[in-house]
């Protein structure tokens, strides 16, 4: 009951003074939203990219030549096929466009028949030559839909024309978003590559537990070769994932610094006035404790209060404007990519890291402030 | 590894809280040394406002301390996935065993913050400030605690190196593992059930004649029955209870049952288990204080509620922790 | 008669060992008694609100005791003082102290919020003493739009919500005009004759003239120079 009535007091001493109020709120939630737009923006990411890996498959070889990435010959496939515990070896035919019409950068790949994984079509996938199916972001920055043309140049700066057989959803987002899917032989035709070589190859095991054997087996017949697991990806992934988004918030909580010595400011310098009504609460029966649990509730209120307007600000900011502010910064290297949507969602999880990582460094800036309003001598009222 | 948001929160907020513990105790040792009661001086006016601030300091540290063991549990269950063979919490603490050290002062801080605070309450309601010394001695001990914590919390997340296959829950608690957590869960259910069911009747009926009788030693065996009682669930938890909330024959992590999964059934077991030891412990460690004059009829009165609230959460936390064992579909018939 | 609160050779030294070092009060000893009104008189700096504000368990004294209800609160530590001054007093200051752009019935609640009492207990025993004070058709108006007389009896109202044994008064009537001074002076007698101790700091001979104070405390520099009986 008492708690209730010094709370019920906390809120109507906030509101008296809201516009001051109003102030810490309004740099509170705007660190909180930048904060958050950074875990917000790296988790989605991070979740698109571990959707972009659910369907891959377990292996990976790609042939390694003066150490880069080169082209896999077809006889490494049909050798990989053969070991024991491999359900399959398929070769795999993709690449990168630079399309200076758009200034973005498409991936193209070439299928024989259908890739796995990629079901979200609207129309159909590409049958016959010519002809191809694109990523949302493609069609939308080329403004082409199904039955539409779509122009590429090739090395030698010669048009080819594909048609659009099919769109893929934008839901699939990164996954797709930038893709090119045509023929296998379009795909050698347009990059003229030489018959017989792949890009890479992906491979299908049996059973889990055996990856990293065959891994092993792989690199011992061909030691030119690099095969990657999918484990070793998502981890990576996550690594890099959660460093970006941790460096990101080292940088930024310079913000939060500043704000603490905000807060500290504000929480000390209060005003003369607010100074005398604690004195007279003090007088009239209130005891020091009691002026640092109304304290407390103030804080309470404050930060909570910051903390749903930063939260609410920064799920606006990511998932419905993109992360204007932000993605230049974080995503890095896709400037050169198509504008894609975000998959809204809400982790707890990263409330709580959030909650707890600006909640803390507040309540404890304002610690001694508190104390120190709250020992104003009731003595003090009787002199003015 | 030290740049996830989750460690980078943990570690800058165990580093505010042990900084304030530090002014705390260096606060509290200036009490000490200036400290007369029979003084009006200012400084001493002084002294005793700084009480205050010293007791606000430490509510804080012990409300971040809680919070701060659960978004541990968090985060060390979200890291799980960058270690080979990891799968929940318990994988990801024995990627680097210190993380366990960790843990373990937390739990230690809980019940060392929380005495503290206990002390407090009753200093702060007699007239002349008798537990002035032990309470900010005591001080300095918790600073100790705090900062062995953020220690081993640093070297746990520093020396954790994604690449290091470790053992998850599935082998770390399976029968034929050696270490503590092994013996734990390789311990035969029904002499465990037996020994659990029996240590909280003990508990209860020694906290129950503790509200009759006024005989010191009885406060004594009931503290120690509570912290016997604390050991006891915990590998409880571990051996048999798990296994029926997850409904899986070797699954054993303490951790998961935090999980919306199992529908949070891990708060209430945690809380009322972790709050119900705590009061009853508090009757024996408060036995020796009845001989201050100042502070004998309040221990007195107090008592008879630390008692009876130790009953009803351990009560509490037996049956929502015998109720999947008893309703649950699982049955561990053969094992 | 019995003594309710009773000063022993209290001192009370303000920014001790230091260069603005003031002797506030020396050497004071004065009792008084059960259903007593007595006023402490002398000019500015006699030291007379910091007596009041002693015996109304505002602060401590450098030296001395003071005896409230047979018990020595000059050691308390501030926490049991406040408790005292939450049970036993009620107080009326000279600026009236309300808080401002708070309604007069919150004003009036705000001794008891810290205080195990529920809402509904607190809000009826407020509205009582409100409409005591014939004030209560303004109890959800904001202080600061009433007028002088007004405010000073939301302060008097603020001072009873608590039930005090003693109602401690420091300058009542400085702001008031002479009308409004005799309706306060009115009041403290209608509270004295049922049974509440007053004790009154003041300069102002209205108030000490006033045939209900039954001692006059004569106070310069800081010692009490004569005690009067009326």
């Amino acid at each position: 009951m008492r708690h209730l009535k010094i709370l019920e007091y906390a809120l109507s001493s906030l509101f008296r003074r809201k516009y001051r109020n109003l102030s810490i709120v309004a740099v509170y939630a705007l660190t909180i939203g930048i904060l958050a737009s950074i875990l917000f923006l790296t988790h989605s990411l991070k979740t698109e990219a571990t959707y972009l890996l659910h369907d891959a498959p377990e292996l990976i070889v790609q042939k390694i030549s003066a150490g880069r990435h080169d082209l896999i010959p077809s006889e490494y496939t049909e050798k990989i096929s053969t070991i024991p515990g491999v359900g399959s070896a398929e070769p795999r035919y993709w690449g990168y466009y630079y399309d200076s019409l758009t200034h973005s950068n498409y991936t193209l790949i070439g299928i024989d028949d259908t890739i796995p994984g990629l079901s979200l079509l609207e129309g159909k996938m590409p049958s016959v030559s010519g002809e191809c199916a694109v990523g949302a972001g493609v069609g939308h920055a080329r403004i082409a839909g199904t039955g539409d043309t779509i122009t590429l140049f090739n090395s030698k700066d010669t048009p080819v024309v594909f048609h659009i057989a099919g769109v893929f959803r934008s839901e699939s987002n990164i996954l797709t978003n930038d893709l090119i899917v045509m023929g296998e032989k379009d795909f050698l035709h347009f990059f003229e590559l030489p018959a017989g070589r792949s890009t890479d190859i992906t491979v299908s095991v049996n059973n889990p537990n055996e990856i990293a054997t065959i891994a092993g087996k792989i690199k011992k017949l061909y030691p030119d070769t690099r095969p990657i697991t999918k484990s070793e990806i998502i981890r990576t992934y996550d690594a890099v994932f959660n460093w970006r988004s941790g460096m990101m918030l080292t940088i930024f909580s310079s913000a939060l610094i500043a704000f603490c010595i905000l807060a500290w400011d504000k929480a000390t310098g209060i005003s003369a006035e607010e100074k005398h009504e604690i004195g007279i609460l003090k007088a009239i029966g209130w005891d020091t404790a009691d002026i640092l649990e109304l304290k407390f509730w103030e804080g309470i209120v404050i930060s909570l209060t910051s903390l749903l307007v930063g939260l609410i600000a920064a799920f606006i900011h990511v998932f419905f404007l993109n992360a204007p502010i932000l993605t230049p910064v974080i995503k890095g290297w896709s400037v050169l990519f198509p504008d894609f949507r975000l998959t809204p969602y809400i982790d707890i999880y990263q409330i709580f890291v959030l909650a707890f990582l600006t909640v803390t460094p507040y309540v404890a800036s304002t610690i001694i402030p508190s104390w120190k309003t709250a020992i104003t001598d009731p003595e003090n009222v009787m002199r003015n | 590894m030290m740049l996830h948001p989750g460690i980078l929160a943990l570690v800058v907020g165990s580093c505010i809280v042990f900084v304030m513990m530090l002014a705390a105790s260096w606060q509290g040792l200036r009490i000490i040394a200036g400290w007369d009661f029979d003084s009006s001086s200012e400084k001493q006016l002084i002294l005793e406002r700084k009480t205050y601030l010293i007791s606000s300091i430490i509510k804080y540290a012990l409300g971040f301390e809680i919070i701060s063991s659960l978004l541990f549990i968090y985060t060390v269950d979200d890291i799980h996935a960058m270690f080979v063979g990891a799968m929940c919490a318990t994988g990801s603490l024995n990627a680097n065993p210190v993380g366990w050290y960790a843990l373990y002062l937390k739990i230690a801080v809980f019940f060392t913050a929380s005495l503290w605070i206990m002390l407090n309450n009753l200093d702060q309601k007699a007239e002349d400030f008798p537990l002035i010394r032990p309470k900010y001695t005591a001080l300095v001990f918790i600073s100790v605690l705090i900062g062995l914590d953020l220690f081993f919390q640093m070297s746990y997340f520093l020396g954790l190196n994604p690449e290091v296959i470790t053992s998850c829950c599935g082998s770390l608690f399976s029968d034929t593992s050696s270490g503590i957590a092994g013996d734990l869960s390789s311990l035969s259910i029904k002499p465990m059930m037996a020994l659990f069911y029996f240590t909280s009747v003990i508990f209860i009926a020694a906290a129950l004649s503790c509200l009759k009788s006024s005989a010191a030693f009885l406060r004594y065996t009931v503290s120690t029955l509570s912290i016997a009682f604390f050991f006891v669930s915990i590998a409880s938890i571990i051996s048999f209870i798990s296994l029926y909330i997850y409904e899986m024959p070797t699954h054993h992590c303490p951790f998961d049952i935090f999980q919306g999964h199992y529908r949070f059934i891990g708060y209430p077991v945690y809380i009322s288990l972790f709050c119900g030891v705590f009061f009853g412990m508090l009757p024996g460690f408060f036995q020796p204080l009845k001989r201050i004059v100042s502070l004998r009829d309040t221990i007195m009165r107090a008592e008879k509620r630390w008692l009876v609230l130790s009953i009803l959460l351990i009560l509490f936390f037996v049956i929502i922790s015998s109720w999947p064992v008893v309703f649950g579909d699982f049955t561990m018939q053969g094992y | 008669m019995d003594s309710l609160i009773r000063t022993e050779n209290v001192t009370k030294i303000y920014n001790p060992r230091k260069p603005d070092e003031i002797k506030a009060l020396d050497d004071a000893s004065l009792s008084i008694g059960k259903g007593e009104v007595v006023v402490l008189k002398g000019p500015s700096g006699s030291g007379k609100t910091t007596l009041l504000s002693l015996l109304g368990c505002m602060g401590r004294p450098t030296s001395g005791r003071i005896m409230v209800d047979g018990k020595d609160v000059a050691k308390l530590p501030e926490r049991f003082l406040t408790l005292i001054r939450r049970k036993t007093f009620g107080f009326i200051f000279q600026q009236f102290n309300l808080i401002r752009n708070v309604s007069v019935l919150e004003n009036v609640l705000l001794p008891l919020y810290p205080v195990e009492t529920s809402f509904p207990d607190m809000q009826s025993r407020a509205e009582k003493i409100l409409s005591d004070l014939n004030i209560n058709n303004k109890m959800h108006m904001k202080v600061n739009r009433l007028s002088g007389g007004e405010q000073q009896r939301v302060a008097i109202a603020r001072a009873l919500i608590n039930e005090p044994d003693i109602i401690i008064a420091d300058e009542p009537t400085a702001h008031l005009d002479s009308k409004l001074s005799s309706d306060l002076l009115r009041i403290l007698e209608t509270l004295n004759s049922s049974g509440k101790t007053i004790v009154i700091a003041t300069h102002d001979p209205f108030v000490y003239d006033h045939h209900f104070v039954k001692r006059i405390v004569e106070m310069k520099d800081g010692h009490i120079r004569e005690i009067k009986l009326t």
